[in-house]
């Protein structure tokens, strides 16, 4: 359950990293709407990384993933962990940080 | 261990645990979940449902076919119920019995120690009757609350079984018991008839003798035999004792099934008499099984008892017990007995060869006679069957490989003439025997008595010139065996002229010594009738060694 400090950069990156069960529908689903994500207006400045929890299982032990989906934001600090499909946008996006984004 | 009051920084961070654990369970509810972390690793949802379902049955196969009852109650009212305890109870579906409460069909057999475990509830079935039930109880936690389980299992069959054999056990003293007594009634019995029957025919011969004193002589000769008839019902008692009684199981040989049947009869007249007339449907013919002679008797004693207890006590004009015998066509003996009592229904009939199965009150039937009679029969080789039908009363038959009559079970009824007046020896223990039996055969034959075996050896070495000798077989310094043993080597010829006289309750020595002579055997109480028939047929058999004397 730590998080890894990264070099800030400016403009301040967004950077994610998502846990998923192989193909697994919700999984799926949460890569997806993620990628709409990137479409919108958060593009660029989104960094973001797939962990497959059945290639790397001592991964997610070691990081503490209870149950997948779950979308990690590492950065900028505080940490912030996100569960499920990903498929409530604006809940996804209010948890990141973004309180007026609307689509 | 796990500190039970966390330092600051790790109280933050089982917090924020916990907070993860429950954001996990909303999502797992939620349904957007695909994996969850396992010991062994990630592990799909999907795959960690049916482990946990897998787990759950096996768990709840465990309980389901534990041949054990096992519930669950709180507060007095069922919460759960395995698979045997609703089909002890008679139930289809558990809905019916669980959230009632456990009193509709539990009951304590008395007031209960609660901390006793295990303890005996009766457990009411649907169809009236009642299960023994020991019970365990032990507190959990059944869903999420405090509960009691509790382990059963059904008593019942044990209780019962328990207190047959209590019951086979007295059984077995009583059987011993009354052979004793038999072997003791014997010997006095014998000289009370011998005495019984001489004293009748001196008053018999005085009144011929004394025309003039008819009348005092004709009370006093029917008041003997009143006595001689009523000893003589003692001798079939003892005689049906010492039958039933018999210690011998695996003894084989010929049974003369008229004289069984007869003893049976006799026995079970107690029982019949204020029930039934006994109507005997056998004739004199003989009929001969090869078998076990007091087990067979017991089967039929067992039939007739039976047979009478189906009958109402009262209206002895109105029922009959039959009880028949006869030569099949396909070579076997048939016994039937057949009585006019209530009958039987087709369930019951069903489960008559049953162990323990009985329609006797409680205290009257062990409900093993017929499962144990079923078993003596085809030991022997035979059949038994039942019909019957409610209303119509019932008839029990015995059919049993018949054999040919033997010489040795048909002989004694052979009519003899008195013949000559032979030279007799009685060698007797028991001197009151001797001597009445002295006084009963002097009318017909010269007696000589001697009450030990080595008083009559040393005397036949010197004198062998009887035409009989009546030999005792128990005699405490030598017995009848020794001293014929000793007589067939010096003088064979006389060891040829022995009778032997048993007050039964044998040896196995003595068992296999009458086996092996060919000698005549009279069983006591003596009959004078078929002594005499004995004896003279001995004489006509041999030359005459008195006369040369």
């Amino acid at each position: 359950m730590k998080s890894t400090p990264k070099d800030t950069v400016d403009p301040p990156m967004l950077k994610l990293r998502l846990y998923v069960a192989g193909s697994s529908p919700n999984s799926a689903m949460a890569v997806a709407n993620l990628k709409k994500l990137r479409q919108g207006p958060l593009g660029e400045r989104l960094e973001l990384q797939v962990v497959d929890v059945f290639k790397e299982p001592e991964r997610a032990l070691t990081e503490g993933v209870l149950v997948t989906p779950m979308l990690v934001k590492l950065d900028p600090l505080p940490e912030c962990r996100i569960l499920g499909n990903l498929s409530n946008t604006e809940a996804v996006l209010r948890a990141l940080g973004f309180w007026e984004y609307s689509p | 261990m796990i500190p039970l009051t966390p330092v600051d920084g790790e109280l933050a961070q089982v917090k924020q645990q916990l907070v993860d654990t429950q954001a996990a369970f909303d999502a797992l509810a939620s349904g957007q979940v695909d994996s969850i972390a396992w010991p062994t690793g990630p592990m799909l949802v999907r795959q960690a449902q049916e482990a946990l379902l897998r787990s759950e049955q096996k768990f709840r196969s465990l309980i389901e076919h534990l041949p054990n009852l096992v519930w669950v109650h709180r507060h007095g009212r069922l919460v759960y119920a395995n698979p045997n305890t609703l089909r002890s109870v008679g139930c289809e579906d558990a809905a019916e019995l669980v959230g009632r409460e456990l009193t509709d069909w539990l009951a304590s057999v008395s007031a209960r120690d609660a901390r006793l475990n295990p303890y005996e509830v009766q457990l009411r079935q649907r169809s009236g009757s009642v299960l023994a039930i020991e019970a365990t109880d032990q507190a959990i936690v059944y869903d999420g609350d405090l509960a009691t389980l509790t382990v059963g299992q059904d008593i019942t069959e044990r209780k019962r079984l328990e207190a047959h054999v209590l019951i086979a056990d007295r059984m077995a003293s009583i059987g011993m018991l009354a052979a004793g007594v038999a072997h003791e009634i014997n010997n006095p019995l014998a000289f009370v008839i011998a005495n019984l029957e001489f004293v009748s025919s001196r008053v018999g011969r005085w009144a011929k003798e004394h025309p003039e004193q008819t009348d005092p002589l004709t009370d006093t000769s029917s008041a003997l035999s009143d006595a001689l008839q009523g000893a003589e019902r003692v001798r079939l008692i003892v005689r049906d004792l010492k039958e039933f009684s018999s210690p011998n199981d695996s003894q084989r040989g010929p049974v003369n099934v008229i004289h069984m049947l007869d003893a049976a009869a006799n026995m079970a007249a107690h029982e019949i008499r204020y029930r039934a007339r006994l109507v005997k449907d056998y004739g004199t013919e003989p009929l001969t099984v090869d078998g076990n002679e007091a087990r067979l008797f017991q089967v039929i004693l067992n039939l007739l008892v039976n047979a009478a207890h189906a009958i109402p006590e009262g209206d002895t004009e109105a029922n009959v017990i039959r009880l028949s015998a006869c030569q099949d066509p396909d070579g076997r003996v048939r016994i039937e007995v057949t009585d006019s009592g209530k009958g039987m229904t087709r369930e019951v009939q069903a489960r008559l060869f049953t162990p323990f199965f009985t329609t006797k009150p409680k205290g009257f039937g062990t409900g093993l006679g017929l499962s144990i009679s079923q078993k003596i029969v085809a030991s022997h080789g035979g059949d038994i069957e039942a019909e019957s039908a409610p209303g119509k009363g019932s008839t029990f038959r015995v059919l049993l490989p018949s054999l040919a009559p033997s010489r040795r079970v048909a002989g004694t009824s052979r009519k003899v003439g008195s013949g000559r007046r032979g030279r007799v020896l009685i060698i007797d223990d028991e001197k009151m025997l001797g001597t009445s039996l002295k006084r009963l055969l002097s009318s017909e034959h010269d007696i000589e008595l001697d009450t030990s075996a080595k008083a009559a050896l040393s005397r036949l070495a010197t004198d062998d010139a009887f035409d009989v000798v009546l030999c005792d077989m128990m005699m405490p310094d030598m017995t009848g065996a020794q001293l014929f043993e000793a007589i067939s080597v010096s003088n064979p010829a006389l060891a040829r002229r022995f009778v032997f006289l048993t007050g039964g309750a044998f040896t196995p020595e003595t068992q296999a010594f009458l086996e092996s002579i060919t000698n005549p055997v009279v069983g006591k109480p003596i009959e004078v009738e078929q002594l005499l028939t004995i004896i003279a047929g001995v004489i006509a058999r041999s030359p005459s060694p008195a006369a040369s004397h």
